[in-house]
């Protein structure tokens, strides 16, 4: 059957990670909706990933330093780059997109948004007077929770995929149902040239690649070179098939310096005479084009990284990856997309990670095909003599869920830590969303252990309790103001002349729908919990549309049945939550790890 | 599924094209954001290598 193609132009302006998450969510809408005719605008920086993908209509790149040298060195105005820039533009605005989906978020971006012709548009826009329009759910969740620093569980891949598909399902279509079990990831996920010869030893079917990619975009999420260099001499020392590629750009040639200068004071302790481990290295920083560092990324056997777009490149590409996650990441967000990645972090308490908790978590991943997951971490740990690690680490594995579970990804904890109240908020983001977005519920405290339940957790939840009442009903005050008011002036024939009895009813609605707004705000901001939802309910105010005064009431009635939607998910779960704490009969099960079992091994030295 | 999401999105229709002055304002207001986006080190890359290894 011929499907009438749908042209769309997904603008993503940030930097190469954010990119490839992008491509990720548009294959699989492609696979879903072939008639897709996706032109993709991309920083000049950032497009040779999109460049290589033959399943994109058109790769437009923006020439952002010929735009902005001029007007950061005081050349030029904005005004007198307009010719430039509308002669850029020209081919865009040819003809009128099916959707603009802008997936950058960014304020940029939404001028970019507001300018390309477009049926619909999802993600930041403009209006014509250029004050900033936020049309659709998930960009509204994006605005009011993910760009904040409140935590949430949904992957920023499956929020663009569902963005997009439910938009191609209510505007266009069903998606075709002979997908044939296409796989997103994939090694020929990008058309590219292959370098015949990386490196000596590099197709050797007996030897074991691991890239190592040094550095990360902060300084804060940077694992030390030396810690680098601690693990891949335990790697090396241990695993004779192993051998280890760095990667890097060239500003990143100072940590490679350190890195081996570290790899050599490791042997020198470990007593190793001549250089057995540097001749296993072999370093490409600052010597790969997007080919090469792509082709290594995806030809070895595992690719272990901080937060950096060789994460996401590799998981792309369908190779197992090790996230060493530090600093201030948000890896339920942005963690490696796909089955059976694993992410390492340190714990709040204490965020530095050893190379040793990095190795036994590589070795644990590493042998899943020989203990099929049946022996836990604890006991791996305690075979590697390295038990006492585990308190101060966080292991997580990366697995899709089945469709009946509600799809996308999961990242299951491995060691039974007592959650914090911001993780398990994070959660129940992520179950809200779901439930306003998707329309889609899933089962309440779905993913959460009653052995993650703390004693501290349970405390902060008994006071959130109270507010989410007060805030729930105050919400539902303001439903039926708003309601009232709807009832007095939809019969109105004018909003300008009315008998003075309608004109005072309607000022004392308008008042008290005032005072209970302060009172939300008031109420919203005494807890972090309530935070996020009283953003929301400020995007949504503002992004009302209606003229006439009925209309706007009838649109914030509209916006706090809604809020209610997800006031009421809180409360499930808090209750769901407080339920689970309470004292029960235990039965004999599956051992787990207890944390103060592995305190309890501790060296007293430790 | 998706139907019942209906309400997490709206459509915009353009029925005119955008006036001169509009469009004026609008890419104004884009190329003035990329600037201050640039400056600030947001969305922009930190070096030019970053396509080609780079960390970031």
């Amino acid at each position: 059957m011929n499907r009438e193609s749908i042209r769309i132009a997904v603008i993503q302006l940030a930097r190469l990670g954010d990119t490839i998450q992008s491509l990720m969510a548009l294959r699989a809408a492609r696979q879903l909706y072939p008639e897709l005719e996706i032109t993709f605008i991309a920083h000049e920086s950032f497009a040779a990933a999109a460049e290589r993908c033959p399943w994109l209509h058109r790769v437009v790149t923006l020439p952002t330093e010929s735009f902005v040298k001029p007007l950061l060195s005081g050349k030029r105005s904005a005004k007198t780059l307009i010719p430039e820039i509308a002669t850029w533009l020209e081919p865009l605005t040819e003809q009128t997109f099916d959707i603009v989906l802008n997936w950058t978020y960014s304020e940029a971006s939404s001028f970019l948004a507001g300018i390309l012709p477009a049926r619909v548009r999802l993600g930041y826009s403009r209006h014509r007077d250029g004050t900033l329009s936020v049309k659709d759910g998930w960009s509204h969740y994006i605005h009011s929770v993910v760009q904040t620093e409140t935590l949430q569980s949904i992957h920023l891949t499956d929020i663009l995929t569902t963005q997009l598909l439910t938009a191609l399902q209510i505007h266009f279509d069903e998606p075709i149902e002979d997908v044939e079990n296409q796989s997103v990831t994939s090694k020929g996920f990008f058309t590219a040239d292959r370098s015949a010869a990386i490196c000596e030893g590099w197709s050797h079917p007996g030897l074991r690649w691991i890239a190592i990619q040094l550095g990360a975009s902060r300084e804060d999420k940077t694992w030390q070179p030396e810690q680098w260099a601690r693990l891949a001499s335990m790697i090396l020392r241990r695993h004779d098939d192993a051998r280890i590629i760095l990667l890097g750009g060239k500003k990143e040639k100072q940590l490679e310096t350190r890195f081996l200068a570290a790899l050599r004071a490791e042997e020198k302790a470990g007593g190793v005479k001549s250089s057995l481990f540097e001749r296993r290295v072999q370093s490409k920083v600052g010597k790969t084009t997007f080919e090469l560092w792509s082709q290594i990324l995806g030809d070895a056997q595992w690719v272990i990284s901080a937060d950096t777009a060789a994460l996401h490149l590799a998981a792309v590409l369908g190779t197992r990856v090790l996230n060493v996650s530090t600093g201030p990441v948000r890896f339920r967000e942005t963690g490696p997309y796909g089955n059976g990645h694993y992410v390492v972090r340190g714990t709040p308490e204490k965020p530095e990670l050893s190379a040793e908790a990095v190795y036994g978590v590589w070795t644990y991943a590493s042998t899943e095909w020989q203990h099929r997951r049946e022996m836990n971490l604890a006991t791996h740990f305690t075979n590697l003599d390295q038990r006492t690690q585990l308190p101060d680490i966080e292991v997580f594995r990366s697995k899709i869920r089945a469709s009946d579970q509600g799809g996308g990804i999961h990242y299951e904890a491995l060691i039974d830590n007592p959650i914090s109240l911001e993780n398990w908020y994070s959660q129940v983001m992520g179950h809200v969303a779901r439930e306003w977005y998707c329309g889609w519920v899933p089962p309440v405290g779905q993913e959460l252990e009653r052995t993650n339940v703390s004693p501290a957790l349970v405390q902060n939840l008994r006071k959130l309790s109270e507010g989410i009442d007060v805030l729930d009903r105050l919400y539902g005050e303001m439903i039926r103001s708003a309601d009232e008011l709807v009832a007095r002036t939809k019969s109105l024939k004018s909003e300008h002349l009315m008998k003075i009895s309608d004109r005072e009813k309607i000022q004392e609605l308008g008042n008290k729908i005032s005072e209970i707004d302060e009172l939300c705000e008031r109420v919203g901001l005494t807890q972090d919990s309530l935070r996020p939802i009283h953003r929301l309910s400020r995007v949504l105010m503002h992004n009302l549309t209606g003229k006439r005064i009925s209309d706007v009431a009838e649109e914030t009635a509209e916006v706090y049945r809604f809020l209610r939607i997800g006031m009421n998910g809180l409360r499930n779960w808090t209750e769901y939550t407080l339920t689970l704490a309470r004292p029960m009969a235990v039965t004999a099960q599956a051992p787990v790890i207890s944390l103060q079992e592995a305190r309890d091994h501790r060296s007293p030295s430790a | 599924m998706a139907k019942q999401g209906r309400q997490s999105i709206e459509e915009t229709i353009i029925e005119e094209a955008l006036s001169a002055k509009e469009l004026e304002q609008l890419l104004v207001g884009f190329l003035e954001a990329l600037e201050k986006e640039q400056r600030l080190g947001i969305l922009t890359p930190k070096n030019e290598d970053e396509v080609k290894g780079e960390s970031a």
